[in-house]
């Protein structure tokens, strides 16, 4: 079964994906901010993580390079979750070294198969 | 009358006074020299200072005899400096006739002012440009209302994301479960549902409220209400969370106030309370002679020291806060609403916790 580590500051947001995935037979851990993503990474060991860009106590950038800085989590592939509909975060975020992009709000489908894509590629 | 070509090409008076009568010329000299809201100054071919007025001594900062023979590029930020901005604004002029801009300038004291800025060039009898007519006015402020705007509408956008993001997933995940479990599925995420729902509902109710108030006083009608039965209805409407407490003491003051934002100043204050405080919360009013106060004071961490010269503002959130369920808006209304009332509200910095304070009129 492969793991999926979501990261984001709201509770429902949260829930809505572990719902999501957990039907399609994922097992979901998560985290709400920088610190607690941080320990998280190393605790669950996930296949791949969900990261949201505004966190309660940061940013999702510093989870990103702290994911990108350590070799145990280099390989791991990031997909980000954000609210910021620019092309200018989107490419910041690939060059940062995420593997995916999705803008909220977004449909169940597309989540799925975004999850899908990068964890078979893994 | 002498003819502008006889004139001394340095003198900065001719241009605007080219043709006309020594009285007229003066006239218009002095006119420029006293306005105060543009900044009016003459620049030679290459740019040097030649002329100044009292707008552009308020807007800009210099006196005339400090700054008159000095190049214009002064005014310009570092970066426009080294790009040559001003040279190809002057270059721009001198074929068009006229160039307008809007950007960031810097006064004497560094200070930077954005400003609107048009240069005209002058032209001799023979086509040949004598100079620049430049007319600047600080339009700092409105950009400044332009920014807020701005970031109001982008963090409005951003609230309003999440809840839609719940709805749209949660939906869509609905849609495409198997007939025979969505039934099932949909009361057991009907909360989750019905949560975003409402909270969609209150920030744009918010919004609205703020939006209002932002268009200036309303006609509202005061009215004497009695601080105990609006709390009486509050609390019922606001229940304290499970394991927390408020305490009340409102004796029998009465304040001027329009009943529906007097209920939203408390449930606002109260919801803050519920939400970053402790376990106890005290609502007490007492009389201050023309005033009633009124404070709602929790047991929680207090409010950050860098947020409290902003925490009136739309969309202003402690750091530790942003996973706790709210607009950002809350204290903003209620501090709109007080003031409509003709009262204040403000935070009390020496308290422990976060206490708020209202004052109303008595009514």
């Amino acid at each position: 079964m492969h793991r999926v580590l979501v990261i984001d500051d709201e509770p429902d947001i949260v829930y809505m994906v572990k719902v999501i995935l957990r039907s399609a037979g994922f097992q979901v851990t998560s985290a709400s901010g920088v610190n607690d993503a941080i320990a998280k990474l190393s605790e669950d060991d996930p296949d791949l993580v969900l990261l949201d860009l505004r966190l309660g106590d940061g940013e999702g950038w510093q989870v990103l390079a702290h994911l990108k800085d350590d070799d145990r989590t280099v390989r791991i592939p990031v997909i980000i979750l954000s609210a910021h509909a620019s092309p200018s975060t989107a490419e910041r975020a690939l060059r940062e070294g995420a593997k995916g992009y999705i803008t909220k709000p977004f449909v169940a489908s597309s989540l799925l198969e975004t999850v899908r894509t990068h964890v078979s590629a893994s | 009358m002498a003819r502008a070509a006889d004139r001394n090409p340095d003198d900065p008076t001719i241009p605007i006074s080219a043709g006309l009568r020594p009285l007229e010329a003066e006239s218009i000299r002095m006119l420029v020299e006293s306005v105060r809201d543009y900044a009016i100054i003459m620049l030679a071919p290459d740019g040097t200072i030649r002329s100044w007025n009292a707008g552009a001594e308020r807007i800009i900062g210099y006196a005339g005899d400090e700054i008159i023979g000095r190049h214009a590029s002064v005014f310009y930020p570092p970066e426009d400096v080294a790009s040559g901005k001003l040279e190809r604004e002057l270059d721009l002029a001198t074929r068009e006739g006229r160039v307008e801009d809007e950007g960031w300038r810097v006064r004497k004291d560094d200070t930077h002012f954005w400003a609107n800025v048009v240069i005209t060039a002058l032209y001799d009898e023979r086509g040949g440009v004598r100079g620049f007519a430049k007319v600047t006015r600080d339009l700092t402020e409105r950009r400044q209302i332009e920014e807020a705007r701005e970031r109001f509408i982008a963090n409005a956008a951003h609230e309003l994301r999440t809840p839609l993001t719940v709805l749209v997933g949660m939906i869509s995940f609905l849609r495409s479960a198997p007939p025979e479990t969505a039934s099932e599925m949909l009361t057991e995420h009907l909360e989750t549902l019905s949560r975003q729902a409402d909270r969609m509902h209150s920030l744009v109710n918010n919004l609205l409220d703020l939006t209002k108030l932002e268009h200036g006083p309303e006609l509202i009608t005061l009215d004497p209400i009695p601080l105990a039965t609006t709390f009486d209805r509050l609390i019922v409407a606001y229940p304290a969370p499970e394991g927390k407490h408020v305490v009340r003491d409102l004796g029998g003051f009465t304040v001027l106030a329009e009943a529906r934002r007097l209920d939203q100043i408390f449930a606002n204050l109260l919801i803050n309370a519920y939400r970053h405080g402790g376990n106890f919360i005290v609502v007490r009013a007492w009389d201050e002679g023309d005033a009633i106060a009124i404070k709602v004071q929790d047991d929680g961490p207090g409010v950050e020291p860098s947020l409290m010269e902003h925490l009136f503002e739309p969309f202003r959130r402690g750091r530790s806060s942003q996973a706790v369920e709210g607009s950002g808006l809350g204290l903003a209304i209620v501090r709109g609403f007080v003031e409509s009332f003709g009262g204040t509200v403000s935070l009390d910095r020496s308290a422990e916790g976060a206490r708020f304070v209202v004052r109303l009129q008595r009514g």
